[in-house]
């Protein structure tokens, strides 16, 4: 027979069932009465008449009701009329009946048939290949056709039932589009406005656990997770970190060789050394003499342990017990920003010319004001004028004791050399300058005016001697006490104006800026200070820049610059911008260390004096010469 | 010797030879002649020799895009990162020669100034004289003044050769005018000025002989004519106190006088130009100053940052040539107004450099505190040839003053030798 597809009509199915299950072959026409009926069955369907077949009767009985998809359904809620439930029914073996029914009558066991019987019956009975056997009833059951076609879809490995659709089309309630009308009517509930009182109070348990670090985020658990390192040889930051209040109990010091009980030869004092122990012993410096002992057995008791452990627990009990912060700051920040030197030029900072004649230390020096000429004195008797450009020595003066100081008349039109030697004071006319220089010059020397009305009991004022006064000699001083008293005077109001403290021991000199407002002073204690009169009384700043005394500070007259020179032969060049608004601090910044020339005698460069008009510094050195830098 | 070759390989480069000396640029050819990377300038100068078939073999320097070839050709090309296949033009000069000492004649004491001309050499000294030889090396005349001679200068004939007349400028502020004669003992004091209320730094006579002018530490400039009898007035010098004869002196009495310097007046300057009757000087105040000598103004002003001790005009080109404190000698545009008027800095001395002279259009000659006279080509920045004015075991001797007149370069100074060099200017 041709296969042809399933499901279509009633007789196709039952052809295949044919296939299925020949031993029931014979009985085909039987089949086919039965197929007549069920397409009776078929039309009578909608129908509600039962009467024409008891198999069918039972079959539309358990296939009517409509199964309620709920828990109900099951099939052991099907209607029997047996009611002992769902129990082996070997127990109901011995006895005559196999149950109860609803009203509690016994159930009677069928009679058994023998073989006989059940061959005849199945020779008789056309349904017998359909009939089963129901133990619990106690009946035999004929299967309907329905019951058939199940157990037939099941042999196929389809759906039971025949109209399932295992795919029906769904229904997307749930859409990605906007429906116009919401899935239920419902209004919206007010606990859709109101905030949860649960869901905060979840919330703050969450947080309170967040804050108190019981809940951990991922990172950190993941840290947790990490076996955990010590950095056992650095461990001293972190043991500060731990526990900052902890102070580390002061060390012992280890044990050396010293200490050993058979310490190498070298280690082991000579007699006098011993000796030197025992007496520091008594001093309680030493505790023990180094001994050396065969062997560990033969160590005796250490006599001083008590002393030793009670110095140990003095240690521990006057070990500081404050903690001292240090202050982290960078140094560098507390340096001030300071130009550099290279934007400050012109300032002098190399040797251009030597002055060379003196033989002994040169004590002072003075630049004339048109800068032309240069004065030095010094220990050996002498004075001398100097050609600046050329280092040629032009005039040079004896005299019979040391020349402590020489200085040029500031006037420009004059030319007066004033030189102190000893106890006098001599005031010459070099004879350098022009001749209308010199005219005017010695034309003030010629008034008789202050020949005898300056005269002080302190000192004598006399005119020189023919023969000096052709050397230039002009006028000599004689002092006599002077060495005890020096008077300043405020030639304008005649009172002390201001007293400054400088804080150091012994000032040496004192220059005063250009401009009147500034001061600066050397002394011998290596400082200079620099004074601002508006400021304070007190130094503005104070510089430490030499290594010892310092002997002359000066001003330039016309650059921003100042200088000082001392004993450990150095002359250094700062330099000192005043402003002139009252807003700005003087700006000082050293620029050049000037090492003049080696100290002899502990006498250094012992002074200094700039140019009038050109960034230049003369400087005596050690060695009797005078230096020019620019 | 193949291997040496192949490691080494001679690389050569194509020179055209050019020249101005017109003895020798009809003789040059024109062409590119291959020549090896590695000749110096003497190789260089074999070649030049060879093709110009010279006898006498002279030697040359050559001068690439306006510099002197101090290396060798190839080290040139690798500084200027130019190719070897590239064609230089190479320009040959003769060579300058190193100045010979002829003579070395003993002054009693330092020499502040040297001035030379045809006739005669005048060194100023600090013992207060004034010394003039003839070129032979004898001393004609011994001038005897009151204070150092600071400045010399020879005057101009009429005719523009020499003249016997010479100005004596000292530090007491006098400036003194003294005929001379080459062949008896005889001078004679023609006049003197005494305007300048400083001593007198420096002392020039213009182009054409008319005009001289002194600086002085004053800070002025004073100019005179030169004519003997013009504004002069009968006077004594009456401070000398060497020459009491009484006899009467002309004083002359400064035409013009220029203020504008603020600090001393070190070294002044005639401009070369024929024409212009402009002033050059230079002072402690930093500047050079450019003045116009009729109308007593000051024309330009020039800063640098230190003091200017002498100056010189190039004759030929007119740069300026300055020497500083500073140790430099710096080289002048005075044609430029604006921007950078230092064309160059040269550096050399380990002292001041207190006297520039300028011997042609390129070299220059200057002398410095720290003894050495250094001949200089503004092509090239390191001096050709530095010489030494002083024993190698003696400190350094200053040198104050030096003159070039006729291949002869004169200089004088610490030493108290007047030096006379011969060169090949």
């Amino acid at each position: 027979m041709p296969k042809r597809k399933l499901l279509k009509n009633e007789e196709q199915m039952d052809n295949e069932e044919i296939e299925i299950l020949p031993e029931i072959i014979e009985s085909s026409d039987d089949e086919e009465d039965h197929d007549n009926d069920t397409e009776n069955d078929l039309t009578e369907h909608g129908n509600t008449s039962f009467d024409e077949n008891d198999e069918n009767d039972w079959y539309y009985n358990h296939k009517r009701p409509d199964i309620i998809p709920d828990y109900n359904s099951d099939t052991s809620d099907e209607e029997t009329e047996n009611t002992v439930g769902n129990i082996p029914l070997e127990w109901y073996a011995d006895f005559d009946h196999i149950g109860y029914n609803v009203s509690g009558n016994k159930i009677l066991k069928p009679a058994s048939k023998d073989e006989l019987d059940k061959f005849v019956d199945s020779m008789d009975n056309p349904n017998s290949w359909k009939t089963v056997f129901n133990e619990l009833e106690g009946k035999n059951v004929v299967l309907s056709k329905g019951d058939l076609e199940i157990m037939r879809r099941i042999q196929r490995n389809e759906y039971p039932e025949k109209d399932f659709n295992p795919f029906p089309n769904s229904v997307e309630w749930f859409s990605s589009k906007l429906q116009i009308h919401p899935l239920s009517s419902a209004p919206e509930p007010k606990s859709r406005f109101t905030p949860s009182k649960w869901e905060a109070k979840k919330i703050m348990k969450i947080v309170r656990a967040i804050r108190n670090g019981w809940i951990k985020s991922v990172e950190e658990k993941k840290e947790m997770q990490k076996p955990k390192q010590y950095a056992i040889w650095d461990d001293v930051k972190d043991e500060e970190k731990l526990d900052k209040m902890h102070i580390p109990a002061p060390k012992l010091k280890l044990p050396g060789n010293n200490e050993s009980y058979n310490p190498p030869n070298e280690y082991l004092p000579t007699r006098e050394e011993e000796e030197q122990i025992l007496k520091d012993m008594e001093e309680d410096k030493l505790l023990f003499v180094p001994k050396k002992y065969d062997s560990l057995r033969r160590v005796p008791g250490f006599e001083r342990f008590i002393e030793d452990r009670f110095d140990r627990c003095l240690d521990l009990y006057l070990c500081p017990r404050t903690i001292k912060k240090k202050i982290n700051v960078d140094q560098e920040s507390l340096i001030p920003k300071l130009p550099d030197p290279k934007d400050l030029q012109p300032f002098p900072y190399t040797l251009s010319i030597i002055y060379k004649g003196h033989t002994g230390k040169v004590r002072s020096l003075s630049v004339d004001p048109n800068g032309h000429w240069l004065a030095t004195g010094g220990d050996d008797c002498s004075v001398r004028v100097w050609d600046i450009a050329t280092g040629r020595s032009m005039k040079e003066y004896k005299f019979e004791k040391n020349v402590v100081n020489v200085s040029w008349n500031p006037s420009k039109s004059l030319s007066v050399l004033s030189i102190s030697v000893g106890s006098q004071i001599i005031i010459l006319n070099p004879g350098v300058e022009t001749d209308i220089v010199n005219r005017a010059t010695n034309e003030i020397f010629n008034l008789e005016s202050f020949s005898e009305s300056k005269k002080l009991p302190e000192a004598i004022w006399r005119k020189p001697t023919e023969k000096e006064f052709n050397l230039g000699f002009r006028v000599i001083i004689d002092f006599k006490k002077t060495q005890r008293y020096v008077r300043v005077y405020d030639m304008m109001q005649q009172k002390l104006v201001k007293k400054l403290m400088s804080g150091v021991k012994l000032i040496s000199s004192m220059d005063i800026h250009p401009q009147g407002d500034n001061l600066i002073i050397g002394s011998f204690d290596k400082r200079l200070c620099w004074f601002d009169m508006d400021l304070s009384s007190k130094a503005y700043r104070t510089l430490r820049y030499h290594q010892a005394a310092i002997r002359e500070v000066k001003f330039h007259k016309k650059y921003p610059l100042f200088g000082s020179c001392g004993d450990d032969g150095k002359l250094n060049i700062f330099h000192g911008m005043v402003y002139n608004d009252l807003m700005h601090n003087p700006l000082i910044v050293p620029l050049k260390s000037i090492f003049v020339g080696k100290t002899e005698d502990g006498l250094g460069c012992l002074c200094f004096d700039f140019h009038p008009s050109q960034p230049w510094v003369f400087s005596s050195s050690g060695d009797c010469e005078v230096k020019l830098f620019t | 010797m193949t291997s040496s070759i192949a490691t080494d390989p001679i690389t050569s480069v194509q020179c055209i030879f050019v020249t101005k000396n017109l003895l020798y640029s009809s003789l040059i050819p024109t062409n590119p002649i291959l020549i090896p990377t590695k000749l110096r300038r003497f190789g260089l100068s074999e070649i030049i020799n060879h093709v110009l078939n010279l006898e006498k073999k002279i030697p040359f320097d050559f001068i690439i895009n306006d510099n002197v070839l101090t290396t060798s050709l190839q080290t040139y090309l690798k500084k200027y990162e130019i190719s070897n296949e590239n064609v230089l033009t190479l320009e040959f000069v003769e060579s300058l020669t190193e100045p010979k000492l002829e003579k070395a004649m003993k002054s009693n004491d330092w020499i502040k100034c040297i001035k030379a001309n045809n006739e005669f050499i005048a060194t100023g000294s600090f013992d207060h004289r004034t010394r003039i030889y003839n070129h032979s090396g004898d001393l004609l005349h011994n001038i005897e003044f009151e204070s150092v001679v600071q400045s010399l200068c020879w005057l101009k004939d009429e005719s523009g050769i020499a003249s016997s007349v010479i100005l004596n400028g000292n530090q007491s502020g006098i400036v003194e005018c003294w005929k001379v004669k080459p062949d008896e003992m005889e001078k004679e004091l023609v006049f003197f000025c005494q305007d300048a209320q400083g001593a007198i730094e420096c002392l020039d006579v213009n182009f054409d002989g008319t005009l001289f002018a002194s600086a002085s530490f004053d800070s002025s400039i004073h100019i005179y004519s030169t004519d003997k009898d013009d504004n002069t007035l009968d006077s004594t010098l009456d401070q000398s106190k060497r020459r009491k004869t009484g006899k009467i002196v002309k004083k002359k009495i400064a035409s013009g006088t220029l203020k504008g310097h603020h600090a001393s007046v070190s070294s002044l300057n005639f401009s070369k130009d024929q024409h212009s009757n402009t002033l050059f000087s230079v002072g402690w105040d930093h500047t050079v100053r450019e003045w116009d000598v009729n109308e007593e103004s000051n024309k330009n002003t020039m800063n640098c940052e230190n003091v200017i001790l002498n100056i010189s005009q190039s004759p030929k080109t007119g740069l300026l040539a300055t020497g500083h404190t500073d140790n430099l000698v710096r080289l002048w545009d005075p044609r430029v107004k604006e921007g950078l008027v230092v064309k160059l800095k040269l550096k050399s001395h380990s002292g001041w450099s207190s006297c520039v002279s300028w011997v042609n259009a390129y070299n220059l000659v200057s002398g410095g505190y720290d003894g050495f006279l250094k001949v200089w080509d503004i092509r090239s920045t390191s001096p050709i040839y530095s010489i030494k004015t002083f024993d190698n075991d003696s400190d350094p001797k200053k040198i104050f003053g030096l003159d070039i007149l006729d291949q002869r370069l004169y200089s004088g100074g610490e030493e108290g030798l007047l030096r006379t060099y011969f060169c090949t200017f």
